[in-house]
């Protein structure tokens, strides 16, 4: 599963940020950075198992597929790793870290090939790993219907997802999925609170008008 | 166009910073306002909180048992490119090898945690050896690179002195040649070489080269 690295802006994101914000010494993570880059090899290690299911998640929900997702990620992590030695720490460590996912999600999604070989953020069939259906229109339906219904919806929410211009789908889902408030997706997609607002609103707007049968 | 239909309007663009707690106290509390005495965007705040709530409930996946080892051997192979030019390309991202191959090691360790020792056998293997000169210390091997062979499946070998004859035995065999397997594993396939090489020399088909030296390769007859 070796490749060539694709996002050429990772160590620039995590290098730099905007913002006037104070070095944030209290955040746990960036104190596992300044460890990394003072040379404890460990520190890297726990911010993988922290945080790299978190980034599998929002790549596949950003591209579509497991397994560039879990490329995706160490992609992610080896620009961290290869930033380490110049980080210097202005923002949160997680807004870095997505910045960085976001790019190299960005990079994944305009690769030609990505383009012309795969429907976008088609479910994986082969998916153990799941944790099970989304919410169910019917609960009063018998339960394989629900499951059903639950799949149809899933792949409903996905089509309109993947239909999503970039920076909608990379605010949406940072601000939904991952639980971000506007000023920490504002940070790591470096733009003003204020676009973030809108970027979510237009992108709810979108799903809102995709997915009015379930709403 | 009604005054209430522009507030509704007005109010539309705010429910969903409104929903996510987003807006700053005076226009928070001028939507809620609103939507207390508006039927019509009480509903719409219901229809968007229903669909926030599809997003985010969205079914997570968990990362392959072998992420850790990919990543601790993308390490490595980077660590293994830097080393071949020179340990140039690391020393600009400011890590050197040894630092490299100490955190593929801690990660393969973290895989081993998590019951991965084939994968990371493997890995151990594959991972550079630490620079002496290097700003971290060469790294002790990782507990798991001894408990990987145990790990792994015991199979035994089939060698010439061992044969694991039984395992394989057709039951349609004389009994003589089931008292002595090694002549049951050997004459057979040479007849059975012998016989390709013949089919192939008689009908003259292109790929008796191919059926022979397939044989011979897996003979070590050739």
């Amino acid at each position: 599963m070796v490749r060539a690295p694709r996002n050429s802006q990772g160590i620039d994101a995590l290098k730099s940020s905007e913002g006037p914000e104070q070095p944030p010494t209290t955040d746990p993570d960036v104190r596992l950075m300044l460890r990394l880059k003072a040379g404890d090899q460990s520190a890297f290690g726990e911010l993988f198992e922290k945080h790299s299911r978190a980034i599998v998640n929002f790549a596949y929900h950003f591209v579509g597929s497991r397994e560039r997702a879990e490329e995706i990620t160490q992609d992610v992590f080896l620009q961290v790793y290869r930033a380490a030695g110049r980080y210097e720490p202005q923002a949160r460590f997680t807004t870095w870290l997505y910045r960085v996912a976001r790019n190299a999600c960005l990079n994944e999604v305009r690769r030609p090939e990505y383009r012309h070989a795969r429907r976008p953020l088609e479910r994986e069939t082969d998916d153990p790993g799941g944790r099970g259906e989304i919410a169910l229109p019917d609960p009063a339906a018998p339960e394989g219907e629900r499951a059903l219904a639950g799949r149809q919806l899933e792949a409903k929410i996905r089509e309109a997802l993947a239909a999503l211009p970039e920076s909608q789908r990379a605010a949406l889902l940072m601000s939904r999925t991952e639980g971000m408030s506007y000023r920490d997706v504002a940070e790591a997609l470096a733009c003003t609170e204020s676009a973030v607002k809108s970027l979510v609103f237009r992108a709810t707007a979108a799903l809102r008008k995709a997915l009015e049968e379930f709403l | 166009m009604s005054a209430a239909t522009d507030i509704c309007g007005t109010v539309a663009e705010e429910l969903i910073a409104y929903l996510d707690g987003e807006l700053p106290e005076p226009e928070r509390a001028r939507v809620a306002a609103h939507v207390g005495g508006c039927l019509p965007c009480r509903r719409e705040v219901e229809a968007l909180r229903r669909l926030a709530g599809l997003v985010a409930g969205l079914p997570a996946i968990e990362p392959s048992e072998d992420l850790a080892a990919h990543m601790a051997r993308r390490l490595a192979s980077e660590a293994g490119v830097a080393r071949a030019g020179g340990g140039r390309r690391l020393a600009l991202w400011g890590v050197s090898l040894a630092a490299a191959a100490a955190v593929a090691l801690t990660l393969a360790s973290m895989v081993s945690r998590q019951a991965r020792a084939p994968e990371v056998a493997e890995l151990a293997a594959s991972a550079p050896a630490a620079d002496p000169g290097g700003a971290v210390a060469e790294p002790e091997p990782p507990a798991v690179v001894a408990a990987a062979p145990a790990a792994r499946a015991p199979r035994p070998a089939a060698s010439d002195d061992q044969p694991a004859a039984e395992e394989h035995a057709p039951e349609d065999l004389p009994p003589d040649l089931l008292a002595r397997p090694e002549l049951y594993l050997r004459l057979p396939v040479v007849r059975r070489l012998e016989t390709l090489e013949h089919f192939g020399a008689v009908s003259g088909r292109g790929d008796a080269d191919r059926v022979s030296d397939r044989g011979r390769g897996g003979t070590g007859l050739g």
